[in-house]
């Protein structure tokens, strides 16, 4: 029982030291670099880079920018999944093409972001393909759909990645909460099909799932190689601009940096509190 | 008021329903035994519309029902687990199918509130399935079905999963409220005592036919039914413990 409860303790304690204790002290170091006492150059206490980052609006462009693309890819991908689920009622992966879902979860994202730029680059394969078709004269007539200002590239293959997660993940769920013999329960009790998916299905896998959803969205928000290569210098996504002004010659620029650095940790520890304390959300 | 004819089904080479026919009275419970794989959820699920038959017919009252879909058959399957909807509280699970069918919320508040009261569930309406107990999680489904006044319940071992205590005060309380509301039953059970206490009449499900006996005494006297084999277990184990007090 004593044995046990020291391993019980030791764990929490190996799991503070090795995952809590450098977030919080990476935090920290970030916040006091942001306001000028940490650093080779720190002037002492100020908050001017801070008021420089808000009043130029780069914060907040880049936060929105971020928050655009996990929106789209995460929406767009997970209505997709959920749309295959259903329509397959739980057995996707029971089948043998099962294994065409695993696929893109095994690649590095770099190699399919690489993968999307040539195929929809100016002098990518689609290019290529229309101006043999006779549709374009020039690669410049191409439609921009990496680099470009809407994050199409970024999208698509967040898009790729989330959706070949949520299939397998919302297949899972489907046969694990026995969803398919709860729509049958909702059918004899008089439901349609269209009752039954919005009083039964949505709301049971919307429940179960959204926590692991939201995670996973909070994932895309700080992603970083694939809007490296496929997103342009403005608007930028929040991990590239980090890393960017982390790195510049001008050591100027990094309170600014570690500014965006510490913002984004507490954005992300806050929604990890709410959701802990939410209704259904994470145990 | 249910007429089977002729109803075939086939899983591949098995044959689980070989022309089976029977019919069931209006108000009438009917047991049905048979072993595990017999086809009798088979045979449930094909009348609910949850399961198409090979070939066969099914009238209801008189009207033609496998081409309707099962929303519209006016019968309720019940599976072994209770299957309650897990977003939903206890009056919500209840009252979801006065909810599908639109009526006001006047009257569903009404029906929902006296079911609740009548399966002694009222103080639980807040619930959610989670927090309730074997026995009170299977009144909810019970009174889930109830509350839209089906024309048939098939249930299907309804109360397997419960504790002896809990199945027998659920047992009666399912014949009270069945006499009460006059609904007609279908009860696949593989237990023999509930299958007696439960039907008035008792059928047999054996190699894709059902057998049904027209007087309890004709079921017992089949010796296929293993009827008279328990019968005779009790009556040794009885005679055996008398020997005993008397010996002591």
């Amino acid at each position: 029982m004593r044995i046990r409860y020291l391993h019980r303790k030791a764990g929490l304690a190996l799991h503070v030291l090795l995952t809590l204790l450098p977030l919080a002290a990476g935090g920290i170091y970030a916040l006091l670099y942001s306001v000028g006492l940490a650093g080779s150059l720190a002037p002492g206490f100020t908050l001017r880079y801070w008021d420089s980052l808000i009043s130029r609006g780069t914060l907040w462009q880049t936060f929105a920018y971020s928050a655009y693309i996990m929106m789209v890819s995460v929406l767009l991908s997970y209505a997709s999944a959920l749309a295959l689920v259903i329509s397959g009622r739980g057995r996707l992966m029971q089948q043998s093409r099962s294994r065409i879902f695993y696929l893109p979860l095994a690649m590095p994202a770099l190699v399919l972001a690489f993968f999307a730029f040539r195929f929809f680059s100016g002098g990518g394969w689609l290019a290529s393909l229309a101006f043999r078709a006779g549709w374009i004269e020039s690669p410049q007539e191409f439609p921009e759909l990496v680099n470009d200002p809407y994050g199409v590239g970024i999208i698509f293959v967040h898009f790729l990645l989330a959706f070949a997660f949520f299939s397998i993940y919302l297949d899972r769920v489907y046969a694990n909460e026995r969803i398919g013999e709860q729509v049958q329960s909702a059918r004899v009790l008089g439901a349609g099909y269209g009752q039954s998916l919005r009083r039964v299905v949505l709301p049971m896998i919307l429940r179960k799932t959204w926590p692991a959803v939201s995670l996973y969205a909070l994932f895309v928000f700080g992603s970083y190689e694939v809007p490296l290569l496929l997103g342009r210098s403005s608007p930028e996504m929040l991990s590239v601009r980090i890393v960017r002004m982390l790195s510049r010659f001008n050591l100027e620029d990094r309170p600014e940096g570690f500014a965006i650095v510490f913002a984004y940790m507490m954005l992300s520890v806050l929604a990890v509190i709410l959701l802990r304390k939410s209704k259904g959300g994470l145990r | 008021m249910l007429e089977v004819e002729k109803l075939k089904k086939s899983y591949g080479r098995e044959t689980v329903l070989r022309d089976l026919s029977f019919s069931v009275r209006e108000g009438d419970i009917l047991s049905i035994l048979g072993r595990s794989g017999s086809g009798k959820t088979t045979l449930l699920k094909i009348l609910a519309g949850l399961k198409e038959p090979d070939d066969g017919e099914v009238l209801l009252r008189g009207r033609p029902v496998l081409h309707l879909p099962p929303q519209k058959r006016g019968m309720v399957y019940l599976y072994q687990e209770t299957l309650l909807f897990p977003h939903l509280n206890v009056f919500e699970n209840m009252a979801f199918g006065l909810r599908v069918r639109k009526l006001p919320e006047k009257e569903i508040r009404q029906r929902t509130e006296q079911l609740l009261d009548e399966l002694g569930m009222a103080g639980h309406s807040g619930k959610m399935p989670e927090q309730l107990s074997g026995g009170q999680q299977q009144r909810v489904a019970f009174g889930r079905a109830l509350i839209i006044n089906p024309t048939l319940l098939l249930l299907d071992e309804p109360f397997g999963k419960l504790d002896s205590r809990t199945r027998e005060e659920m047992q009666e309380l399912f014949l009270r409220i069945c006499r009460e509301y006059r609904i007609s039953v279908l009860f696949v059970t593989h237990d023999l005592k509930e299958a007696l206490c439960m039907g008035d009449r008792i059928a047999r499900m054996e190699q894709g036919q059902l057998k049904i006996y027209a007087q309890r005494s004709d079921f017992i006297r089949d010796t296929a039914s293993g009827a008279k084999k328990e019968m005779d277990f009790w009556t040794g184990i009885r005679e055996e413990s008398k020997k005993k007090n008397k010996d002591q």
